[in-house]
């Protein structure tokens, strides 16, 4: 799971350092910076997994608005487990993850200037610019250097520094840990479910659900080959839940679509809805289900902002009552972000974390454990001390919440 | 900046509350610094509920950790201003909490015999005129504390005839416009015992 999170020098995050459970609940205030840190994540997820260049996801304007440095700088902890047996078995241990990419302000340009990889301190990948000797064209070269999961030097390579490296390097017998390393990325999903743009056609099977859904119909039809399993779980859920109804999911070929339809069944009538027939809220629920079914599925991590966005009030508890299960069992790991009194009632004191900023200024990062302290002992619920306004991390100047009330 | 609820209010039930934000609201204090909770339970509202989280929210304020005001708004359900105040402050004295103070931010708001007796009686000044001299205008007559408005029974058992009552977020409104140091005549002695407090509280929590 992922541990440690680092970013520097992008939006409002500077020198932000944000650490995960198994189960972690990020909140505070409208524009504090949940959904940077979201964002963060999912354009370092993307570039190690070929999904976009630096040139895509990290243009000029991602840099801190008010920070005159030309570098952005981000680190991951990834903490996994042991897995397979005999000559498959790979050790679990800690993957440390470094990236720097620097950006010339006139020219509108940025590249990678540093990528790299260890796994229990033994380097893996290391990717540098390398001004001292140029190429023929006189300009500085990138430059990395690849490990075997042994830790022995393997060769050195010019890579493109548009490019994350590890994400371009084939897969070997010797760089086993390298691949764990990326497949989990590969796996690692970022939401941000808008209803309104999902669509119920597709041409084609989508490995990864995109930020907002709106791929959900060709992810559908990816699943429903790779992880069919995953896919009637989510339906048993669905069942038990919000769609009682439901008898399956199905898509029908129309020409050169797929188009995405719920089956429903009620007595002897049968009724196949299109998927953007549904409504907001069970666009969002057969999202948010087949994600937890596949996270579960793949071991993986999930980060959603807003889970209970769009649902309705007897569906969010049960969500995240499963959502905080899966994780704690260690089947998968989960991050959302959320502003709901239920999740904060729930999970808050125990994983929570404060986000803050002040106008203008950048984010800031405490366990909501510590900064609710004294108000803490009382009937009165959490989340309602925060509508209150009394849980708050003091205008980023390290005033204790109740101090920075007074001088309110 | 933040915002921060410097006053919190604990009523029985939404009538109380909305009595609560119409005087908030003319009194000219921002939304965004007040808090009204919402936990009665059932239609009628609960006297012990109301209490409890009374008791819960001055117990938070005795902590000065953060400083705001409470205010509760409970009928008096004909069991007399006396006593159901003292259910209130020998609670208070039981855990050891400080007692009732409007000019320290605790405020109890009794209506007797309930909130809809100030209801009646302010569609009856409303009908006057909205009269704010202490002078008794024609044809105006005073409510009585000791009849049921909400069920329309006297205090004698027999039924009322129904008339109006002022809705209860401009009754709050209406409040707010008295003048404590010289009140209209016919104001129910419960309503009017309540302009003082009412306006010291207010000026405390805005401090």
């Amino acid at each position: 799971m992922l541990t440690r999170f680092y970013a520097d020098n992008f939006k409002c995050l500077q020198n932000f350092t944000l650490e995960f459970d198994s189960f972690t609940l990020l909140t505070g205030p409208n524009g504090s910076g949940k959904t940077t840190v979201l964002d963060s994540v999912r354009r370092v997820a993307d570039l190690l997994t070929q999904r976009g260049t630096v040139e895509t996801l990290f243009p000029a304007t991602t840099l801190t608005r008010w920070d005159r440095r030309s570098e952005q700088l981000f680190e991951f902890d990834l903490k996994l487990m042991e897995t397979g047996s005999g000559s498959e078995r790979l050790d679990g241990g800690l993957y440390r993850y470094r990236l720097r990419i620097s950006h010339d302000r006139l020219k509108e340009k940025n590249r990678v200037v540093e990528e790299q990889l260890t796994f229990e301190g033994r380097k893996l990948y290391r990717g540098w610019l390398d001004d001292t000797e140029s190429s023929a064209s006189g300009s500085a070269i990138f430059k990395a250097k690849l490990f075997k999961d042994n830790g022995q030097e393997g060769a050195t390579v010019l890579m493109d520094w548009f490019y994350s490296g590890i994400g371009r390097i084939q897969p070997r017998v010797e760089n086993r840990l390298l691949q764990r390393f990326r497949g989990f990325f590969e796996r690692l999903i970022i939401l941000c479910i808008n209803p309104d743009s999902v669509s119920a056609d597709t041409r084609k099977e989508e490995p990864m659900i995109a930020f907002d859904g709106g791929n959900f119909a060709g992810w559908l039809l990816y699943l429903l080959g790779a992880e069919a399993l995953a896919c009637r779980e989510a339906e048993r859920s669905l069942v038990d839940g919000m769609m009682p109804e439901l008898a399956l999911f199905q898509l029908e070929k129309e020409g050169t679509l797929r188009i995405a339809k719920a089956i429903f069944k009620a007595k002897s009538e049968e009724i196949k809805l299109r998927l953007d027939e549904l409504s907001a809220g069970q666009r969002a629920m057969i999202i948010l289900e087949h994600t937890l079914a596949v996270a579960n599925s793949w071991g993986g991590a999930i980060i959603i902002d807003e889970p209970a966005n769009f649902l309705a009030l007897s569906e969010i508890q049960p969500l995240l009552h499963r959502l905080h299960a899966a994780a704690t069992e260690g089947r998968m790991q989960a991050i959302l972000t959320s502003h709901h009194p239920v999740s904060f009632d729930l999970f808050a004191e125990e994983s929570g974390r404060w986000l803050e900023r002040t106008a203008l200024g950048a984010t800031r990062c405490q366990r909501v454990s510590a900064l609710v302290g004294q108000l803490s002992d009382t009937a009165i619920p959490l989340s309602e001390l925060v509508a209150r306004g009394w849980v708050q991390a003091g205008h980023g100047s390290g005033i204790p919440a109740t101090e920075a009330l007074e001088k309110h | 900046m933040p915002r921060a609820c410097k006053i919190v209010v604990v009523p029985e039930d939404k009538e109380h509350a909305a009595l609560a934000r119409g005087y908030l609201a003319a009194r000219g204090v921002n939304p965004g610094s007040y808090r009204v909770t919402q936990k009665w339970t059932g239609k009628n509202g609960n006297f012990d509920r109301a209490r409890e989280w009374f008791i819960e929210e001055v117990r938070l304020q005795a902590r000065g950790k953060v400083r705001f005001g409470v205010v509760a708004l409970i009928d008096e359900d004909g069991q007399g201003l006396a006593v159901r105040r003292q259910r209130v402050t020998d609670r208070l004295a039981v855990l050891n909490l400080p007692n009732l103070d409007p000019s320290q931010g605790r405020l109890l708001v009794l209506p007797v015999r309930n909130v809809e007796t100030w209801m009646v009686w302010g569609a009856r000044w409303v009908a006057a005129g909205q009269p704010t001299s202490p002078a008794t205008p024609a044809g105006f007559s005073a409510v009585d504390e000791t009849h049921d408005y909400k069920r329309w029974r006297a205090s004698d058992g027999q039924l009322l005839s129904h008339e109006s009552r002022l809705d209860a977020f401009r009754l709050g409104r209406a409040i707010a416009s008295l003048n404590s140091a010289a009140p209209p005549s016919g104001l129910p002695p419960a309503l009017e015992a309540i302009l003082r407090p009412w306006g010291d509280f207010l000026d405390w929590a805005r401090d």
